[in-house]
């Protein structure tokens, strides 16, 4: 198999160090192709996510809170996903170079201290759907003002 | 999956005339005629104060009889009287002017005089005895509990009118008729349940049937089982309905004197039904699952460190905090929803515990947590697959998985699997 540049380029930016995420990236792009470019690369990560974290996403900041709910709880009942995976997913699609979120950074920074704050309820032991839905409707909120 | 929204029975049948205001023979008569005094000339008493348990028909015998009697009705929350100044200055100008409509008299009606909080609404007491001693209309005022020492200066002005929880019997018959005029069929077991199930709060009782007919033709007893509508569930309605739609927050905390109130189960009920009673707004919706998620904060703090001088305030966010939302939609009847968290759990169990042995297998070989095999592994392995069968069986092969258990798993389907085996 061939690894482009930017291929390597696009998984190290990707794992951020983690030698695991890394190493579970090429062999996922190599699947897919016999080339591993920058495209292959993000076509593979593209779908580790369960799509339903990125769609739960872009319907609470459109403030269609309902439906963001129905897709948080195929995540945390049908998956199975903790709480704590959920706002971890979140995180990764809010910060992420190939999301394809529009926010603006005022209001990437306010989602993000509303997940370090959902985290550590969670953590301390609240109830993963309630939290969650708080910040799916505090999102619902932030979308409204800034969009 | 909208929420329906249709005007509240309560509304749509309160009683026309003094005759169709069930029970409580004795108090409509002493309330007729304390009226009539005032109609006829001066009364003993400028203002009356009707009394007794939640829905046994207290507003609605006012209303009845300023239509009967061809009143102006000017009413408003007590405590509203003295928090707003806009109000308090609109029912003292319609207590002391004559009425807009010629000679058409007035009849001012005061809600919950017993709501007024002592530490908030200093002074509200007093308002309430000017507006008494000032106005040229017979003044009423409805309370639950009017016995409390606070108000006893109240008491002594007002022709004290005792109201009584409803009976069965007057329950069902009101039940019976609403029934017929909305055209559903219901067994008179199901009235008798509901009925039996109110405590005399007739209020109560016309928002179960309505929570019920909502959608239907026809009600059995059976219908009540099926739907999982029993005694408690049932109060669950009211309880969730008293909560988000309570007019004052204050008020919203009735509901903890219930004694059968489990706050776990009004957690997740609330959590199920905020979007629904406060749609489309979606600064409620935040407002009322911020203050939820505040409650649930310190909940969970009461679970792991027994910290049980923490449930006041958890009790106090999850009833006054959740209806303290800014931005309450008016009003709306709609139907509240069975906790889905509640509903689904069971059902969806077998799947995520064959995610879960999947995960566990991975997470033997490859030395890292279940959650993380669940999280990091598995669905670079589904893209493999999916990418290049042979492969993805190497891969499945070496982790000592079975083919059939990853597919379902992964929620792959077996035509899928049948196919990708033969190319």
């Amino acid at each position: 198999m061939r690894v482009t540049e930017d291929g390597l380029e696009a998984i190290w930016e990707e794992s951020q160090g983690d030698m695991r995420k890394a190493i579970n990236a090429l062999q996922a792009a190599a699947a897919l192709g016999t080339v591993v470019d920058a495209d292959t690369v993000y076509r593979a990560l593209g779908k580790v996510t369960p799509s339903e974290v990125r769609e739960m996403v872009q319907l609470a900041l459109e403030g269609e809170f309902l439906a963001a709910r129905e897709k948080l709880r195929s995540l945390l009942y049908s998956y199975g996903l903790s709480g704590v995976d959920v706002v971890k997913l979140v995180y990764r699609e809010v910060t992420s170079a190939r999301g394809g979120l529009d926010l603006d950074e005022r209001t990437r920074l306010e989602l993000v201290e509303l997940l370090g704050e959902v985290n550590y309820r969670i953590v301390e032991g609240a109830d993963d759907e309630i939290q969650l839905n708080a910040l799916l409707a505090k999102m619902a909120l932030l979308g409204a003002v800034s969009g | 999956m909208a929420a329906r929204a249709e005007v509240p029975w309560v509304e749509k049948y309160r009683p026309r005339r003094i005759d169709d205001v069930v029970g409580n023979p004795k108090a409509k008569k002493a309330f007729v005629a304390w009226l009539n005094k005032w109609l006829a000339g001066r009364p003993d008493k400028k203002a009356a104060l009707l009394y007794g348990p939640p829905g046994c028909g207290k507003t609605s015998l006012v209303h009845a009889a300023a239509i009967q009697l061809n009143l102006e009705l000017v009413e408003a929350n007590a405590s509203d009287v003295r928090t707003s100044e806009a109000l308090r200055r609109r029912i003292f100008r319609a207590a002391t002017e004559g009425s807009l409509f010629g000679a058409r008299g007035k009849l001012i009606l005061l809600d919950e005089v017993d709501g007024i909080s002592p530490r908030e609404d200093r002074g509200g007491l007093e308002t309430i005895l000017e507006l008494i001693d000032v106005s040229y209309h017979p003044v009423v005022l409805t309370a639950n509990d009017p016995w409390d020492p606070r108000l006893r200066v109240l008491r002594a002005k007002c022709t004290m009118i005792e109201f009584r929880k409803l009976g069965i019997r007057d329950i069902i018959k009101v039940l019976r008729e609403i029934c017929r005029r909305e055209g559903v069929e219901c067994d008179y077991s199901v009235l008798r349940a509901i009925a039996g199930n109110c405590e005399g709060d007739l209020r109560a009782a016309i928002n179960d049937l309505q929570s019920i007919a909502m959608g239907r033709r026809r009600i059995t007893l059976d219908d009540l089982e099926v739907l999982g509508y029993r005694a408690k569930q049932l109060n669950m309605f009211e309880v969730v309905r008293y909560v988000l739609t309570a007019r004052r927050p204050e008020s919203a905390k009735a509901v903890l004197s219930m004694p059968s109130l489990d706050y776990e189960m009004l957690m997740q009920w609330l959590n199920e039904n905020i979007p629904y009673q406060y749609s489309p707004s979606l600064v409620a919706i935040a407002d009322a699952y911020d203050a939820l998620s505040r409650a649930d904060m310190l909940l969970g703090r009461i679970r792991r460190k027994q910290l049980w001088s923490l449930l006041p305030y958890a009790l106090d966010l999850m009833t006054a905090g959740v209806a303290s939302a800014r931005d309450r939609p008016p009003f709306k009847f709609v139907k509240y929803r069975f906790p889905y968290k509640l509903r689904v759990l069971s059902a969806t169990r077998e799947l995520r515990e064959r995610r879960m042995r999947v995960a566990r297998a991975i997470s033997s070989k490859c030395h890292l947590s279940s959650r993380k095999a669940l999280l990091e592994i598995l669905p670079f392995m589904k893209i493999i697959y999916e990418a290049d069968p042979a492969k993805g069986r190497k891969v499945l092969e070496s982790l000592g998985i079975s083919e059939k258990a990853f597919l379902e798993a992964v929620g792959l389907r077996e035509v899928r699997y049948v196919r990708s085996g033969r190319s």
